[in-house]
């Protein structure tokens, strides 16, 4: 690689600090007392996003230019204590370069669309500042070498996601849903943040080529199936899967744009492509590979059934979006690498656009109605009128309440969690106030 | 005496004046309180800034008073976050008597840190904490009895120490001729006779650093004071992280043989502590509540980034200790501020504030953001460390660790959406919010500097790390800390 090609990669690995800059450029200005007007944020916005979308792409130029070898860039370290420092490594290849670049044109387009899309709605400079963040994220997410690098941009995709979901801050529904989400990443956000460690505990670094180099020379005891597992959750709290996938649809409150990229384009296949940089480990753990299929296939099947009763485009949608979602699961977990990477772009682009002509779907279907000149029939309402009606009515129960498994969740883990955390803090209280009945007397 | 050695006395005589003209004139009218404050304030923080810029890491020998590489960078942040506390306070809350305590804490606290004499170092630790104990006493708070009990249990060992340091036969001869209570000289010089004494002498101070921090079950005080304490004084008493700062002045360099005996079986301590906290705050109806367990809770991280004794979490510790606070006079503030304007903290009676104090509810959410350790903020690098430094020997802790940073998030988030987002609350004793104001260019500003504070902190922290790196070169000295297997390696090469 020569001294060109090499600052070639380092434009793309810097590509995430514009959006970040202009977010917190952004900040800055609505703390003064005169706020930003609309199109000095969407000049910022759209300036960070063009230059962040410019490195990208000429980083997959100078890929293909010089034989598509993958290359690692090591920018330094973020800082250093002992032994140990935080890398700022970035990997370009086949996998990452044209997610991100997908990843990088929806950002853009989307940047483009709500600038009209939000014209004169309260927050449109707090959708601006959250978008920026979230695609600082993602191509930190994408870009990263290491596992503790895409951890960070995964925190801030996992951010921006929740804060959009609750966008509609005045209404309570979004604001509940902002909260589940929250709660179901912050749990499962734990599986990337062991992961890493298992790695550090076992070879020092946790570097997508050093596990890679550990893993094919085995002079070390890397314990892959851990490691896959726990990646394996966090990656089925991002992607909404089995049994921790009912935020999705609670998500739709967001605005359209926001569900366009980030449920439907972006946010959503971030496990999956958390699971094609962990091929290497689950090669080594069959079991892990087993529990991926079994996530993934469990997934597809449960959204397909409630996406069929679902009644409203946008939920329909969602549940479509977790049943391909868990499909590109299984995937993966076959080893089918390159078939799940071409699923999570192809997929991404067609959610997107869908995601954007949600608001038309009235619109749509009475065009298609009128052209047709009769009603249309679903082909999943034929496939339910086969069924015998009492068995509709069970299976639509089923479907309609996601299968229980919200309800379960909710009845056997946070609520005992709750009792448990109330019954300790009026506990203390109780003590509290008996220790000042003894002290008076 | 020349300028660099009279000035650590103005670190805490401009306090303390501050507080004598206000004990003069009892009945000053609030606003002419806050003006007193900040004045005093500002003139201190100055003072700080310009000890730190002239400092060179090293004191001077036999000084009382002077600044090091653990003092340069807590003075003037610790100055700056009590100037804070003290110029956004609710009116409310700065009578004269209030007032003059939180400025006589403020000596205390400041006196503390620029003291390199263990026997100032006892005054003006107990000097930190007496003002909140008369407070609590004249108000009849239902904290007192738990406060009175931690104030014992600070004091009494801190004083031990005096008293034993002071007794003959009990120091070496090589210490007495160092300086008898000169807390750099005892550090490099083997201080004590018998080893029994020196164990004792060093659990009596850990005692003392767990009531101060609040460490599982010494907490019971911390909810109460932080709940229904009189806010600006108990900011700056138990905000200020002196409970750690004991651990690298004194612990760490005269006792480390007990350290690295002791510090592994508290590990246990602290992560319960992190753990019991994160989980009784999720049940909370009172954001104050809420905020004093979340405290806790970072109280025990911090503790336990000491308690790995290794270079990466005892690095991560004293940042943490920064950060930590910093988020928190942060949060608190702002709960206060909203508790002034609608006469409730209870979250139950709130809701739906950001659509009248939209940039109210912006800060908080970026406190929030910057209190879970999101990346770009201190708290990511700080937390960073401390795991890393535990996972070597203490894989599990770091696991239980990193659980609690994922509860806390969840605690703070469910305390910004109860406040702020979705719609005011139907209860019929919920209080007016039509009229809410947002925050004042005044409590705008303060909490911006402390988010400056803590952003600047998560992206360049390579500096600070490495003004601590000093602080750990000289615990590594002692044999305190365990050097890096890098260091170690390379010694072992050389020699």
């Amino acid at each position: 690689m020569n001294f060109h090609t090499d600052s070639l990669f380092t434009i793309a690995a810097i590509a995430p600090a514009w959006p970040a800059a202009a977010a917190l450029l952004i900040g800055v200005l609505t703390q003064r007392s005169r706020r930003p007007s609309e199109s000095t944020v969407v000049t910022i916005a759209q300036g960070a996003i063009w230059l962040s979308f410019l490195g990208v792409a000429i980083a997959a130029f100078a890929y293909v230019w010089q034989g598509r070898a993958p290359v690692e860039q090591m920018l330094g370290h973020f800082y250093q204590a002992g032994d140990y420092g935080f890398e700022l490594r970035f990997r370009l290849d086949g996998v990452s370069l044209p997610i991100c670049l997908t990843a990088a044109l929806l950002v853009l387009a989307t940047s483009s669309f709500s600038a009209h899309y939000l014209h004169r709605e309260p927050g449109f400079t707090r959708f601006f500042v959250l978008m920026l963040i979230f695609a600082a994220g993602i191509e930190l997410l994408l870009l990263a070498g290491s596992y503790d690098l895409l951890f960070a941009g995964w925190e801030l995709v996992g951010l921006s996601s929740v804060l959009l979901v609750g966008f509609f801050q005045e209404r309570a529904g979004p604001v509940r849903a902002g909260l589940r989400v929250l709660v179901t990443y912050r749990l499962c956000d734990i599986g990337l943040l062991i992961a890493p460690i298992l790695c550090h505990l076992a070879i020092h670094t946790s570097s997508f080529s050093g596990v890679q180099a550990a893993l094919a020379s085995q002079s070390h005891a890397l314990p892959a199936t851990a490691i896959a597992l726990f990646l394996l959750l966090a990656a089925m709290g991002k992607s909404a899967q089995f049994p921790v996938g009912g935020w999705l649809p609670r998500a739709m409150e967001g605005p359209t744009a926001s569900s366009a990229v980030f449920y439907g384009g972006l946010s959503v296949h971030a496990g999956v492509y958390l699971l094609l940089r962990a091929e290497p480990l689950l090669q080594q753990a069959p079991a892990a590979r087993a529990a991926v299929v079994t996530v993934g296939l469990i997934t597809a099947f449960m959204a397909g059934f409630s996406g069929s009763v679902s009644g409203d485009a946008k939920s329909g949608l969602a549940y479509a979006t977790i049943s391909q979602v868990g499909l590109m699961f299984a995937e993966c977990g076959l080893g089918w690498t390159r078939l799940a990477t071409l699923h999570l772009i192809a997929h991404s682009i067609l959610r997107y656009y869908q995601f954007l002509r949600v608001p038309s779907a009235l619109q749509d279907a009475l065009a298609q109605r009128a052209a047709l000149g009769a009603r249309m029939q679903r082909p999943s309402s034929a496939t339910w009128e086969r069924l015998t009606l009492p068995m509709q009515i069970f299976l639509y129960r089923l479907a309609i309440e996601r299968f229980e498994v919200e309800a379960t969740l909710d009845r056997f883990l946070v609520r005992p969690i709750l009792s448990v955390a109330r019954w300790l803090g009026e506990t203390e209280e109780r003590v509290l106030e008996h220790t000042k009945k003894e002290g008076t007397r | 005496m020349s300028a660099p050695e009279l000035l650590p006395l103005f670190v805490y005589l401009l306090p303390l004046l501050g507080a004598a003209l206000l004990l003069l004139r009892p009945a000053m009218a609030a606003w002419h309180v806050r003006q007193v404050c900040v004045v005093t304030g500002l003139c201190t923080l100055l003072c700080t800034l310009l000890l730190a810029a002239g400092s060179s890491g090293s004191p001077w020998p036999g000084a009382w008073f002077g600044v090091d590489s653990l003092s340069a960078l807590l003075l003037p942040i610790t100055a700056a976050v009590g100037l804070g506390v003290l110029w956004s306070s609710p009116l409310g809350e700065l009578t004269s008597r209030r007032a003059s305590l939180s400025l006589v804490a403020f000596a205390g606290v400041l006196g503390t840190l620029v003291s390199l004499n263990v026997l100032w170092l006892a005054a003006f630790w107990t000097l930190s904490l007496l003002p909140l104990y008369f407070e609590l006493r004249r108000t009849r708070s239902a904290a007192l009895p738990s406060y009175r009990i931690m104030l014992w249990l600070c004091v009494v060992p801190i004083w031990g120490l005096v008293a034993a340091l002071a007794w003959p036969g009990v120091l070496s001869p090589s210490a007495i001729a160092a300086g008898r209570f000169d807390v750099v000289a005892l550090a490099t010089a083997h201080a004590f006779t018998r080893p029994a004494t020196e164990l004792w002498l060093g659990a009596m101070l850990l005692v003392a650093l767990l009531g101060r921090i609040g460490c599982f079950p010494l907490h019971v005080w911390m909810v109460p004071v932080s709940a229904r304490g009189p806010a600006a004084l108990s900011l700056v008493t138990y905000s200020t992280p002196l409970g750690i700062f004991l651990v690298p002045r004194l612990l760490l360099p005269l006792f480390p043989a007990l350290c690295q005996h002791a510090f592994p079986l508290l590990l246990p301590l602290a992560v319960l502590s992190a753990l019991y906290g994160a989980i009784v705050g999720l049940g909370q109806t009172d954001s104050r509540r809420a905020l004093g367990y979340f405290w806790m809770s970072q109280q025990g991280f911090l503790l336990a980034g000491l308690s790995s004794l290794s270079v990466e979490g005892v690095s991560g510790a004293l940042l943490h200790a920064l950060a930590t606070v910093v988020v928190r006079v942060g949060l608190v503030l702002s709960v206060l501020a909203i508790a002034s304007r609608t006469g409730t903290s209870d979250v139950r009676l709130l809701g739906g504030l950001a659509q009248r104090a939209p940039r109210l509810s912006a800060l908080f959410l970026v406190l929030v953001v910057a209190a879970i350790g999101i990346p770009g903020t201190a708290g990511f690098v700080s937390e960073d460390l401390i795991v890393q430094g535990l996972v070597q020997h203490h894989p599990v802790a770091a696991v239980l660790l990193l659980t609690t940073t994922a509860l806390n998030g969840i605690l703070l988030f469910r305390l910004h959406h109860s406040l702020f987002l979705g719609i005011k609350s139907p209860a019929p004793q919920a209080p007016r919010t039509d009229d809410f104001p947002d925050f004042l260019p005044r409590e705008r500003w303060v909490t911006l500097s402390l988010i400056g504070l803590l952003l600047t902190g998560g992206l360049v922290s390579a500096p600070l790390l490495a003004v601590r790196g000093n602080v750990i070169r000289s615990l590594q000295a002692v044999g305190a800390v365990a050097p890096s297997s890098h260091e170690s390696s390379h010694e072992h090469g050389g020699g």
